[in-house]
């Protein structure tokens, strides 16, 4: 088959000088293609250069963006950089649920504790983050009460009890890029469940393990590594103060009645009163970050949280009120050192409980249990500093050597109020003056800070006895689950027209009622 | 057939429904233990019941099937004889057993282990019993 060809160019192929005329009207093409050529190449210039002159920077974003993309083309390298850059946060909670189960013991004066957890967090960028906890708790608890009319029918009764714990919790955090690759995790530990159990059932079941493994028909899959590995070491104190009011049986006047006896009389709580409880905590946590292939991050984590919480019961219905803050330092570097981020987070939480349940008592015997369910909201704000070349890195170190684990000035007001409704960020967003230390300049240039309000509901059940034998003895036994989802969350965008960076809303991050 | 060429007969399969029961328990346990990653409820199985019904209808089966095979192997008519009960009802009674002590040892849970041990045994009797051929009036000299 023929390929067309354009009726010129077979007749160049004839006369590969051409026809005078066909020499005349190529010699005319020539010269009107580089007058054509130029006039339209000075055109554009002058189009563009009217656009960059005229156009003032920031006026509009989204001129501005078209033009750092024309310019990153022609190698900008500057506009280039402000294009890559991206605020969205590194971890801002769309939905969590988790679990735990525990127990604890008292012998005297001194408490021993075990408490598991389990957590699965979707972040906004869809990752799942799945935690273990297991916490070792040691400590110490005393106490005093106050009895009035301890011998007759109805009485009062006032105490205060101390506690202050030690903790230890190891924890392994896996990351999934997804809720299938999480799936995918999921199904191997459950298969690996069940082996462990096949194993135990019966020397059949070994048999058939060790031929299949054997034959390679089943392989023993290698148990997936944790990106995170971490130890926590906490130190808490608790004051429990209660009012209370308890109904005793009269003393038997019958005639089988036995003095010795008359000491132990019976006495049952009537669950009416008040309490109060307060407490602190603050915790250092060690992490190893393995989610970077050749560079196992180091990071550092210290909180300091309290709870104040007052409560009612009123038979065996319990109302209580608390209000929760956390604060949090993280301080993240590289495998060579090098400050990769510090993260300052705050916790503010709101919570109500509604509880069945109750206590009885028989002389110095109690035992009793309670169901609660928990609502609560909380609002988080997270504000971290990334660093990324040896002057950011040094500001960092700077900020560090000034400031210790408090957060930077102008983070302080926004911090201190992660309550959504800070728009402007306190001076969080304000473009650092020529007189601003360094770190807030990296803070306004690559800093990324956001906040979400949480709803979350938890339901808890506590069982626990506690008798005297010579010594005090008492065990609860505790488990519970809860679930939060994210129902508003901002981030600190772009700085705007007028240079400051202002929270904006941020929907991905916002739970829209799918999945757990 | 001369009586010690019927004695080499009856050794040669003798040792041959052995091994077939050897070989067919090998098999099993390792369908059993891939049926049972594959089709066993995570969630029930911590649970006693559930651990009963994946060790003991499988053993009933397997012990049933092992003296079905070794019958089959060393012939119906000889199993009467205590010398043929012992050939089809040793491997089956004898694995029980050894399970039960194995398990014993191993520290299994009680209750899968008992219920392992009776079934392997019932399963066992029942085939013999169920092949075992039934005594007549006329017989043709056994």
């Amino acid at each position: 088959m023929l390929s067309p060809r354009r009726p010129g160019s077979a007749r160049l192929q004839h006369s590969p000088g051409g026809t005078a005329t066909d020499r005349g009207t190529r010699r005319a093409d020539r010269g009107a293609g580089a007058v054509e050529y130029s006039s339209i190449i000075i055109l554009v210039a002058a189009i563009f250069a009217g656009i960059v002159v005229v156009i003032p920077p920031g006026i509009s974003n989204p001129v501005d963006d078209a033009l750092c993309r024309l310019l990153s083309i022609f190698g900008d390298a500057e506009c280039a950089k402000k294009e890559e850059r991206d605020y969205a946060p590194d971890y801002c909670v769309r939905n969590a649920e988790s679990q735990h189960g525990g127990f604890s013991v008292d012998i005297g004066f001194v408490t021993i504790g075990k408490d598991y957890r389990y957590a699965k967090e979707t972040l906004s960028d869809g990752s799942v983050i799945v935690t273990f906890e297991p916490k070792t708790i040691l400590g110490a608890v005393g106490g005093a009460g106050v009895q009035i009319g301890k011998k007759s029918a109805a009485g009062i009764e006032a105490a205060v009890e101390g506690r202050a714990s030690g903790s230890y919790t190891p924890g392994e955090t896996h990351i999934f890029k997804n809720e299938k690759e999480y799936k995918d995790f999921e199904d191997q530990l459950k298969g690996d469940y069940k082996d462990e159990i096949a194993k135990d059932l019966s020397p059949g079941y070994r048999f058939g393990r060790w031929a299949l493994d054997k034959t390679g028909v089943v392989d023993d899959p290698d148990p997936r590594k944790p990106e995170i590995e971490s130890h926590q070491v906490a130190l808490s104190a608790n004051l429990d103060a209660g009012l209370g009011a308890n109904l005793g049986e009269p003393a038997s006047k019958g005639r089988h009645a036995k003095p010795e006896n008359k000491e132990a009389q019976p006495k049952w709580n009537l669950n009416l009163g008040v309490d109060g409880s307060v407490q602190t905590e603050g915790s250092a946590e060690l992490a190893f970050w393995r989610n970077e292939p050749g560079n196992t991050k180091t990071a550092t984590t210290y909180e300091w949280s309290g709870e104040g919480s007052l409560g009612a019961n009123v038979g065996p219905k319990r109302y209580e009120e608390a209000l929760r803050w956390k604060g949090g330092t993280r301080i993240m570097r590289n495998q060579d050192g090098s400050l990769k981020n510090i993260r300052y987070t705050t916790v503010m939480g709101k919570s109500s409980t509604d509880g069945t349940g109750g206590e009885g008592r028989r002389g110095d015997n109690s035992g009793g249990g309670m169901n609660k369910d928990v609502d609560e909201t909380a609002t988080t704000q997270s504000i971290q500093l990334n660093f990324e070349t040896p002057e950011e890195q040094e500001a960092g170190e700077a900020l560090l050597r000034d400031r210790g684990l408090l957060p930077p000035t102008n983070a302080l007001t926004s911090l201190a109020n992660p309550e959504m409704d800070d728009k402007e960020g306190g001076t969080l967003n304000k473009k650092p003056g020529p007189d601003a230390p360094p770190w807030e300049q990296v803070m306004y240039d690559k800093g990324t800070a956001w906040q979400y309000e949480s709803d979350v509901q938890k339901d808890e059940t506590e069982l626990g006895a506690k008798a005297k034998l010579g010594l005090s003895v008492g065990a609860d036994v505790s488990w519970g689950i809860d679930r939060r989802h994210t129902s508003k969350a901002q981030i600190l965008g772009p700085p705007g027209p007028d240079g400051n960076r202002n929270f904006i809303d941020y929907p991905p991050c916002v739970y829209e009622g799918k999945g757990n | 057939m001369r009586r010690s060429d019927e004695t080499g007969v009856r050794w040669g399969r003798a040792v041959l429904a052995v091994v077939a029961s050897v070989l067919f328990w090998m098999l099993w346990s390792m369908g059993q233990y891939m049926a049972y990653l594959r089709y066993a409820d995570v969630d029930q199985a911590e649970e006693t019941g559930s651990q009963v019904l994946w060790t003991a209808v499988p053993q009933l089966f397997a012990s049933f099937v092992l003296v079905l095979i070794a019958t089959l192997i060393y012939g119906r008519a000889r199993i009467a004889a205590p010398a043929g009960a012992a050939v089809v009802l040793a491997f089956p009674v004898g694995m029980a057993v050894v399970s039960a002590v194995l398990g014993a040892a191993g520290g299994d849970p009680v209750a899968p282990m008992i219920a392992q041990f009776v079934t392997g045994l019932a399963g066992a009797a029942a085939a013999y019993l169920f092949l075992r051929p039934k005594r007549r009036a006329s017989s043709y000299g056994y």
